[in-house]
């Protein structure tokens, strides 16, 4: 249980792309999730800090999840739930798409800090929840 | 009498509900819950009660819990009230549970209600090709303790059970004679 | 043929599992026992980690005596105070990603489920106008520090419909100050009834039949009012006395864990090591 194809998401930096998604209502569409194992013709679920392809405004973006609302039963001790599904954009190089964050991000994501594309998102955060 | 928590049932419950047959209906839970209500109205009402066995082992719990929340939490508590209610739907015999039955057991600990077992009836359906269709039906005696009948087993009845073959008076005097010690 | 003639040895022996099952005679023991012992009577409620599983076939003495034994060693390590669903609880728990190693949370309790050591509470807030919800397992080394901001009850005891609700009803201010109880004063109980936002909503509130919503009848869209119809709706099983028995507390278990507990904390202070108390209850009189 998690985010999967046809999971609608908010964009929660402050690329342009993201707010016009927002604003006019026609919200981040997830198609693709970048993760080992699969089950016959099953995709894998993302949860949070995984990368994701979406299909916004026409276009498709690789994203990384930023805030997921897990079900009640695959919760786990410690780890922050939001009521909202969030992304961050990236751009085709692997850069973030925007220069800030604006939604508190989970301090768990911190963990991730070895990664070279996501240490980038993680400089643009400024709030932990 | 607060709503503290109410003490263990000390009847024998299973760990499964059964389902009973629930004669003309269809049966459900809500069905089922039906015929051991009006199980639990009638053996109130009549202070002892005959009728299938398993009936009787599914109703019993209930009528002692009925009888415990009258005993630990008094006809004033919101929760007993609301209980008494739905299983006694004459309004009569949510009286005499007060002041009848209840106050038999204050100082009493469960079970209020004791089990009996009768020898099984055996009743003929129908003839099929000149061959014979029986059916049997375990029976059981429900009653509430303290009750004005005389006893299902009396004290003449143990005498009257009593063996005479010699092995068996031997045995039993040895026995007797182990506990006494 | 023995069966019967031991029916005459009935006053001597103990009960044969083929005698008939007999009401008793024996008096009440367990009131005495519960007053002597200082019963609270909301245990249940103060205490909801230390009751047995909900599933009778789960119900495990050894397990529940070992489980026990762990929970009351860390609870005379840390401080977990007494609080409810709808009380304001903060909790700090480290976290190595931070500078400061530790992560404080405020929220509002919206549930505790499970029993023994697996037992969880979820705290709620709104940061930013994004709601959070953490679940924390209350029996996790890493929690440092629980502390209740404010001790109070609500009309449900699951609130999870303020997922649903208007943000202003699960906004609590991460700064608050603790507001001290007075002992011995019964524990307040909210009656806020929650406006929830414009449906749809992530379940169905108009069925549940929660007395801290407001009018969830009318918020409701047709097409939930029509389904109504065919909804099996159970309310007949309140009334199932056994199956309620099955899944609840006895009171001899309760006051066996009373003991237990009075007995841990009676031979930790007479060792000297610490003076804290597990047992008390804030709505009976010191």
């Amino acid at each position: 249980m998690g985010i999967h194809r046809r999971t609608r998401l908010n964009v929660v930096d402050n690329s342009a792309l993201g707010k016009e998604a927002d604003t006019t209502g026609k919200l981040a569409y997830c198609i693709n999730v970048y993760k080992q194992g699969r089950r016959a013709k099953h995709l894998p679920h993302a949860e949070l800090g995984d990368k994701i392809l979406v299909a916004i405004r026409g276009q498709m973006r690789k994203a990384y999840v930023v805030g997921a609302n897990t079900h009640v039963h695959y919760r786990k001790h410690g780890v922050p739930v939001t009521d909202n599904n969030m992304i961050v954009l990236l751009d085709e190089e692997g850069n973030p798409l925007g220069n800030r964050i604006t939604a508190p991000i989970p301090t768990k994501l911190l963990a991730n800090r070895g990664n070279v594309q996501f240490s980038k998102v993680l400089a643009l955060a400024n709030k932990y929840i | 009498m607060s709503s503290a928590t109410l003490p263990r049932i000390g009847v024998t419950i299973g760990h499964v509900a059964q389902k009973l047959k629930t004669g003309g209906i269809e049966p459900s839970r809500r069905a089922r819950l039906e015929v051991l209500r009006r199980i639990v109205t009638r053996c109130v009402r009549e202070e002892r009660v005959e009728l299938k066995w398993n009936r009787a082992v599914e109703a019993r719990p209930y009528l002692e819990r009925l009888i415990q929340l009258g005993v630990e939490r008094g006809p004033l508590d919101e929760y007993t009230a609301e209980m008494m209610e739905w299983w006694l739907p004459e309004r009569d015999l949510i009286v005499k549970m007060h002041e009848v039955i209840v106050p038999r057991f204050a100082e009493i600990q469960s079970p209020y209600t004791s089990l009996y077992r009768l020898p099984p009836k055996r009743l003929q359906q129908f003839i099929q090709n000149k061959r014979e269709f029986w059916k049997r039906y375990d029976i059981g005696i429900l009653e509430i303790d303290k009750n004005p009948f005389p006893p299902v087993l009396s004290e003449n009845s143990a005498k009257n059970e009593e063996s005479p073959n010699l092995l068996n008076l031997l045995l039993t005097d040895a026995l007797k004679n182990n506990l006494e010690k | 043929m023995l069966r019967r003639s031991l029916g005459s040895l009935r006053s001597f022996s103990s009960k044969c599992k083929s005698e008939p099952q007999t009401a008793s005679k024996s008096s009440n023991t367990i009131r005495k026992e519960a007053n002597l012992v200082g019963h609270i009577a909301a245990f249940p409620e103060i205490y909801p980690d230390f009751l047995q599983s909900p599933v009778w076939n789960r119900r495990n003495a050894l397990k529940e005596e070992l489980e026990r034994r762990d929970m009351l060693e860390r609870r005379m390590n840390i401080d977990i105070p007494e609080f409810y669903v709808g009380s304001i609880v903060a909790v700090t728990s480290s976290d190595s990603n931070l500078g400061a190693k530790e992560h404080r949370f405020v929220g509002i309790c919206i549930r505790r489920e499970k029993e023994g050591l697996h037992h969880q509470f979820t705290l709620r807030n709104t940061i930013e106008g994004i709601g959070v919800e953490i679940m924390y397992d209350l029996y996790n080394p890493t929690i440092k520090k629980i502390e209740t901001l404010k001790l109070e009850k609500r009309l449900d005891s699951d609130l999870s419909y303020l997922i649903d609700a208007l943000p202003e009803y699960s906004t609590f201010d991460f700064h608050m100050e603790p507001l001290a109880h007075p002992a011995g004063t019964p524990i307040p109980i909210n009656e806020t009834k929650v406006k929830l936002k414009p449906a749809p909503w992530t379940r169905r509130w108009e069925i549940f039949g929660c007395a801290g919503i407001e009018d969830s009848w009318s918020g409701a869209t047709p097409w939930f009012k029509r389904k109504l119809q065919k909804t099996k709706v159970n309310d007949y099983e309140k009334y199932d006395l056994v199956a309620a028995y099955r899944e609840g507390s006895t009171l001899e278990h309760e006051v066996a864990v009373q003991k237990q507990i009075q007995k841990f904390e009676n031979e930790r202070h007479a060792a000297g090591l610490t003076r804290r108390r597990i047992l008390r209850s804030a709505a009976a009189a010191k």
